[in-house]
């Protein structure tokens, strides 16, 4: 399996929660990965950026035009990165009121930022939503949705609960 | 037992498992979780070991090297700025050496995502005449922390381990053998001629083997990690010479492009041996350096001839590995035709987003306040953390290096007499290196006003206690203790106290011959003990916005956004509900409660 994936947010959405659920779900299905994660200068506002590289990958960053997935966890960073994605490639992305037509890539949005200022769902576990939309939406993703849960649990019991029901609202929000 | 690791948890892991029982380190991106890793896991598996957070990288170093002395296998970790505080002690430790094993770990920050600099730590380590070790990834981490410290108890000399940003802030899966921890009982042992050393003599001694010892190193990198791998090269077009990520990046290029090249991975770049190096190189037409961020190994082997890299210009000289970058090197020594790795960017506008303070963080308030006060007629220096980014409220006009706000403050103010000069420091950095500077002030009546934000912890970096929350140490019993006394302000969340404090410092800053000190009691928003929010949200009333700018420009909270009627609004979905901007913001009073 090779997979890529770039991650992407303002600081304090979770993005590296969802490094570290997806690296748990690689693991304990015995592939590879390597990823890397900002941590730091970002401030809650602040520009956020992950990788991972599912399968026999050695370096840490996504090459332009290669990542399979851009999951975007607020809209503006979204388009921001969108260079990292390759032709025909998947973006899943939180948008706030419009967001761009991009040809030559498959677009899923989601308003998760509404949804949660609306009460409809957690604002923390907003990343959580987002996977499963993507979970639902994405033909290719790597990891059923048994995987992500056992992964959820793992990295983070206190509160897994709360999250597993934000990744069954994200997979039924898309089939709606 | 397999787990998945971040760079700096695989170091902390590997120190354990190389038997190291006492750590010191100052947080900084991107070091920081390594000490709080090694004391993570020595807490929950009640191991007999030691860890602190330090004062300084100096105090860090000091305090783990005096273990090694006493034949304790001991770290220090940093990020590479903090070892411009710690080379002082370092230099000297290169030449007397240790009993235990001792590694210092130096946190590299190609790309400059955190750091005021991009410097090469591995040159400190040349300059100091000590190893270096440089890990291509997490896993590589840790058998390099593990063989860092069986190095340096093995030749009795400081062994400096350099991971880069995305080695310590990559992840990958590591597996940890299952392994007994056992700590060492030190015990100092008088040598006064070795632990004492002075000049001229018992020093040159030192020196002398100390170039002994580095001959024995490099003769050592050789047959440990480099004799295997040049014996197997046959020759040809292209070799690879590559060290830290490159390792990675490289191989990940040529199984992209299909290009067929060597590639031989070098895990200590200083000392190199060289001269056993150089008739492999020659079996190549061309040889192409790949390293993180200086030309370290390529200025010791370039002399070969048919060496490329840096020096030559075929390789990109500043910011981080990419495999664009990798692929462009190697479109220019001529083995690659194109460079695959090109997306497709968005066409429209992206607005930037700035690093910015989060919203209903106090320091925010407090440059508000400063500035509402001092205007734009004062000289700003401030000094490294969140609180840099008051900046844009353009209430920081100088960032240097720890401390130097109050170092600054001193010489501006003996350099332009005419304008009032208010520096901002926060605690953790005045504890760092701010207390020198001070004390110079007060000795040298130099007249400034230092704030220090105290929020009594290490926000920058991920809220790592300070001395005041572990140790009590007071902050105003340290500024009088210096010979001043300060004016403190206990932050209310208002922008009015804020103000009023503000304007009684001008005060006495008019009537002072020397510094003014004022100490601001705040609080992270992340800190779950301290932060007070009071959940009153913002919105603003579209009626009575004039679009005037206001808060946007000189309060600056990340909440606030521009719509298309050229009003503000505030984001709902990042407002916290410090309810700061209700009040004394806005000159037509648009912000208003919103109840949620």
């Amino acid at each position: 399996m090779r997979y890529q994936i770039v991650l992407t947010g303002v600081g304090g959405q979770g993005t590296i929660f969802l490094v570290k659920v997806l690296s748990r779900c690689a693991m304990n299905r015995g592939v590879d990965f390597i990823g890397t994660e900002t941590h730091g200068m970002a401030q809650k506002g602040g520009t956020v950026i992950s990788y991972i590289k599912i399968g026999n990958f050695k370096a840490p960053l996504v090459g332009e035009g290669q990542a399979d997935l851009l999951l975007g966890l607020y809209p503006t960073e979204t388009l921001r990165f969108l260079y990292y994605l390759k032709p025909n490639g998947y973006v899943v992305t939180n948008i706030e009121g419009d967001f761009p037509e991009l040809p030559g890539f498959n677009i899923v949005k989601a308003p998760a930022s509404q949804l949660a200022v609306d009460g409809k769902i957690n604002p923390k576990s907003l990343n959580v939503f987002m996977l499963g939309v993507t979970l639902k939406t994405v033909p290719d993703f790597p990891f059923t949705k048994e995987e992500i849960e056992k992964a959820i649990t793992e990295v983070n019991p206190r509160f897994s609960e709360a999250n597993i029901k934000a990744l069954e609202k994200g997979y039924d929000y898309s089939s709606e | 037992m397999k787990r998945t690791l971040l760079g700096n948890e695989a170091i902390a892991w590997g120190l354990l498992y190389a038997g190291v029982d006492m750590m010191a380190a100052y947080p900084g991106t991107p070091s920081s979780e390594i000490l709080e890793t090694y004391q993570k896991i020595v807490k929950e598996k009640n191991l007999p070991a030691y860890a602190e957070w330090s004062t300084n990288e100096k105090v860090a170093f000091e305090t783990a090297y005096a273990g090694a002395i006493t034949g304790k296998r001991t770290a220090c970790a940093m990020k590479m700025v903090g070892l411009n505080v710690a080379s002082d002690a370092m230099m000297s430790a290169a030449y007397i050496g240790n009993k235990g094993g001792f590694l210092i770990i130096s946190a590299d920050d190609p790309g400059f995502y955190s750091s005021q600099t991009e410097q090469d730590s591995r040159y400190f380590a040349k300059f100091a005449r000590i190893p270096a070790l440089d890990p291509s990834d997490p896993k590589d981490a840790f058998r390099l922390a593990v063989l860092g410290v069986n190095i340096s108890e093995k030749f009795e000399i400081p062994v400096l381990l350099r991971p880069v940003l995305r080695v310590c802030h990559g992840r990958q899966i590591v597996d940890i053998p299952v392994f007994e921890f056992k700590g060492r009982k030190g015990s100092f042992e008088r040598n006064i001629e070795r632990w004492a050393a002075v000049p001229r003599n018992p020093r040159l001694k030192q020196g002398y083997e100390l170039l002994e010892k580095l001959e024995r190193i490099a003769q050592f990198n050789w047959d440990e990690f480099l004799k295997e791998q040049f014996e197997s090269l046959e020759g040809g077009e292209l070799l690879l010479i590559t060290s830290g990520t490159l390792y990675g990046y490289a191989q990940e290029v040529l199984e992209d492009t299909g290009l067929k090249a060597d590639v031989v991975k070098v895990d200590m770049p200083t000392p190199l041996p060289a001269e056993k190096m150089v008739p492999h190189l020659r079996k190549y037409r061309t040889v192409l350096v790949l390293e993180e961020t200086y030309p370290l190994i390529e200025e010791q082997i370039r002399h070969a001839g048919n060496v490329r890299g840096k020096l030559t210009g075929d390789v990109y000289r500043i910011d981080e590995a990419t495999h664009s970058r990798v692929a462009e090197a190697l479109k220019k020594v001529g083995a690659l035709k194109e460079n695959i790795y090109v997306g497709k960017s968005y066409e429209g506008e992206v607005p930037p987003r700035v690093p910015a303070l989060c919203p209903g963080c106090p320091h925010r308030t407090v440059f508000y306040g400063i500035k509402r006060v001092f205007k734009n007629r004062a000289i700003y220096p401030s000094d490294i953390g969140c609180y840099t980014l008051g900046l844009n409220q353009k209430a920081v006009d100088t960032v240097l290096c720890m401390g130097a706000s109050a170092g600054l403050s001193c010489g501006f103010s003996k350099a332009d007499t005419e304008k009032p000069i208010v520096a901002t420091i926060g605690d953790s950095t005045f504890l760092h290196a701010g207390i020198p500077p001070l004390i110079d002030a007060v000795a040298n009546r130099h007249k400034f006003i230092l704030v220090i934000m105290d929020n009594s912890t290490v926000a920058m970096t991920g809220l790592q206690p300070t001395p005041e929350r572990i140790g009590n140490v007071s902050i105003p019993k340290i500024v009088e203790g210096c010979g001043v006394k300060p004016l403190i302000l206990n932050y209310d969340g208002t922008i009015k106290t804020t103000v009023e404090f503000f304007k009684k410092v001008k005060e006495t800053y008019e009537r002072a011959n020397g510094p003014v000190v004022a100490v601001v009691n705040e609080f992270c928003t992340f800190d779950k003990e301290k932060a007070e929010l009071p959940g009153k949200f913002a919105k603003v009333d579209q009626e009575k916005c004039t679009g005037c700018g206001h808060c946007i420009n000189d309060f600056g909270c990340p909440a606030f956004e521009w719509n298309d009627e050229g009003k503000v609004e505030v984001n709902p979905y990042f407002c916290v509900g410090c309810g700061v901007c209700l009040e004394d913001l806005c000159p037509f009073d648009a912000f208003v409660e919103d109840k949620r």
